[in-house]
């Protein structure tokens, strides 16, 4: 698996180099003897591609470790991938209604749910943390280091 | 001699103490609370200096740096996972020494070690940014543009994974440090039409989605066994056998992370394994680094805080960042009205002397503080590993947002979790991506102008003599890489 991630890796990357390349196409070029907006990404994408060459080469040549035949690319034993989605699908929900519902409210939601997803304790402890952890961060940030902390519809 | 009395007056007042003081307890915390790194602890706290007068305000920023860059050991040895990434190569014979009952001895020494490196490396940046300054005044464009690539190739050597993947991860680096305006006339690149892309990658949210992120994110997918042991932390004092064993390796260590902290880009990271090999490759008795070797962890830690005077020297005197801490305390700089160079030397001496002085205190107070607090500081790490990761997410999200007030940076450090979290599976390095977007634009900027300057002489790079050398060390340290890679060999892996 992983000698195929590697390959994988290393063509995605040419692709996304490819698209740099194609898109510095509508870049103004040279002007005297500045050589334009084009030519520095346009020669990153070409080291990019030689270097991902290289780098799927050496994905297809070498062997594979004994530690890479015996485990697999994702950890799907004790529910680990699914734990992963459930905390990027939270990151990505908490600081969108944070627009909405302000620090205060969302962060012991979330913080509460991590907790429980990642198994920290017993739901006491979990409560106890997480509202904690929400008014340390509120106090020392908003209040002490005067950094504005989203703030929700209510509060506006 | 006046000028140092004039430093004092700024330094010993109650606002300047103060700062550095907290600086350096919330620098030890910081450090020693694994996904908050330094550099993620000096960028949430920079804003907060800009109101303050200059030297108040760097102080608690430095004070905060070399704290950090020691709490490191602190979770290294006691939870088996950097507080900070330079702390990495400390869990090589941190961790054994903890489970042989010793992680009293084994912090002591940490807290020794970066004592020693720090004020070692502090007295090189006294005698040589000064000096470095004037030799600034030799430095143009194709100096600049040569050493900010010496950087990148340095660490994309030196990271782990092969050298392929380290310069790979150094070049995506740099394209995507092209999105946003281009650093000569402003001309929008590769920002699909958004607002939020103009100003480029903002760096803060990138650097903690790349290194904070995806290892919370790494940490959820594999649980790790909550630890219950009570630790003992007696015999913190090093004894007199462990430091006689241990001095040679120190000042060794010193200077060679004082060296790699000044190079532009290498920081703690990169030093303090740089040491450790060192210290590994150079010792009597190689077999026993990696079984509780103290000499390992003293290796480690003043190196790593050897690198952050280092660091200091190239930031004062030319501008360029030594690591990604002294890349945001050039911002703090700069709004200060202090531009680095020559001039910061010539015009405002009393202010570079206080934070020089100030900085070999913070190296002091750490040590004082860090003993003092070891116990306080165990108990708060080891309540619960697996409750401190979705903290850090919380920390990470609001660390990511406070800097432009942007919801949209935390969708980006979140993109840039999950790049970092798939390709550290397959040993892509993300170093060289971080160093990359601070130098990036350096380096373009600087190629071009060369350029310009030489009426389109791509040779100009190589007749100046400055640019030259450099240029030639950065190919040098490409090729001993390939020759290592060829016999086998290979440094086990900073990220």
């Amino acid at each position: 698996m992983f000698k195929k991630a590697e390959i994988v890796f290393g063509g995605a990357a040419v692709l996304f180099a490819l698209l740099f390349f194609i898109l510095a196409g509508n870049f103004p070029g040279a002007r005297g003897h500045d050589v334009g907006m084009a030519f520095y990404p346009r020669v990153l994408s070409i080291l990019i591609i030689v270097l991902s060459v290289i780098v799927i080469l050496q994905g297809i040549t070498r062997k594979e470790t004994e530690s890479e035949s015996r485990e697999s690319l994702f950890y799907t034993e004790d529910k680990g991938v699914q734990r992963v989605v459930l905390l990027i699908l939270a990151t990505l929900i908490y600081p969108y209604l944070l627009q909405y519902a302000g620090f205060l409210i969302l962060t012991p939601v979330y913080l509460g749910f991590l907790m429980w997803v990642i198994k920290a304790g017993k739901a006491k402890k979990i409560l106890f943390l997480a509202l904690l952890t929400t008014v340390l961060i509120y106090v020392v940030f908003q209040r002490l280091l005067k950094i504005p902390l989203p703030t929700g519809l209510f509060y506006n | 001699m006046e000028a140092i009395l004039s430093g004092l007056e700024l330094l010993l007042q109650p606002l300047p103490l103060l700062m550095l003081f907290s600086g350096v307890i919330g620098g030890i915390v910081v450090g020693a609370l694994p996904g908050l790194t330094a550099t993620m602890g000096v960028a949430i706290l920079v804003p907060f200096s800009f109101g303050m007068e200059p030297v108040p305000g760097l102080l608690m920023l430095l004070g905060l740096y070399a704290g950090a860059i020691y709490g490191g050991s602190v979770s290294a040895i006691l939870i088996n996972t950097p507080g900070t990434p330079s702390a990495a190569a400390t869990i090589i014979d941190g961790t054994p020494l903890f489970n042989r009952g010793e992680a009293g001895r084994a912090i002591g020494m940490a807290t020794f070690a970066s004592v020693f490196g720090g004020i070692g490396s502090a007295i090189f940046l006294v005698t040589l940014a000064p000096l470095l300054s004037r030799f600034a005044l030799a430095f143009s464009a194709p100096e600049y543009f040569s050493l900010a690539v010496l950087g990148i190739t340095i660490i994309g050597s030196i990271s782990s994974g092969s050298l392929a993947k380290g310069l790979l991860s150094g070049c995506i680096g740099l394209i995507i440090a092209t999105i946003g305006m281009d650093p000569i006339q402003g001309y929008t690149r590769y920002t699909f039409g958004t607002v939020n892309l103009m100003g480029g990658v903002p760096f803060i949210p990138a650097l903690i989605g790349l290194f904070a992120v995806s290892e919370a994110i790494t940490q959820f997918e594999r649980l790790v066994e909550p630890i219950k042991e009570e630790v003992n932390l007696k015999k913190l004092i090093p004894s007199l056998s462990d430091v006689k064993r241990v001095i040679r390796t120190m000042l060794k260590s010193t200077v060679i992370g004082t060296f790699v902290g000044a190079l532009p880009g290498a920081g703690g990271d990169i030093a303090s394994f740089v040491c450790y090999n060192e210290a590994k490759r150079s010792s009597k008795h190689p077999e026993t680094f990696g079984t509780g070797e103290i000499e390992g962890v003293a290796a480690a830690e003043s190196g790593n805080n050897a690198s952050t005077g280092g660091a200091l020297i190239p930031t004062l005197s030319l501008g360029v960042p030594g690591d990604s801490v002294t890349a945001i305390i050039i911002g703090a700089l700069m709004v200060q009205g202090l531009r680095p160079g020559p001039l910061l030397f010539r015009d405002h001496l009393d202010i570079v002397n206080a934070l020089f002085i100030g900085f070999i205190a913070a190296n002091v107070f750490f040590g004082i503080f860090g003993l003092m607090m070891a116990g306080f500081l165990s108990k708060l790490i080891m309540i619960s590993k697996r409750s401190l990761i979705p903290i850090i997410m919380v920390l990470a999200i609001v660390g990511s947002f406070a800097m432009q007030n942007n919801v949209f940076d935390i969708f980006l450090m979140l993109i840039l979790g999950i790049f970092g979290y798939l390709v550290r599976k397959i040993n892509v390095p993300l170093g060289p991506i971080v160093l990359a977007l601070i130098l990036g634009p350096m380096v373009e900027e600087n190629f071009r102008k060369s350029l310009v300057m030489s009426y389109g002489d791509y040779s100009v790079f190589l007749t100046r003599p400055i640019s030259a050398v450099l240029l030639l060390l950065a190919l040098i340290s490409v090729v001993t890489t390939l020759i290592r890679e060829r016999k086998g060999k290979h440094i086990p892996g900073t990220e």
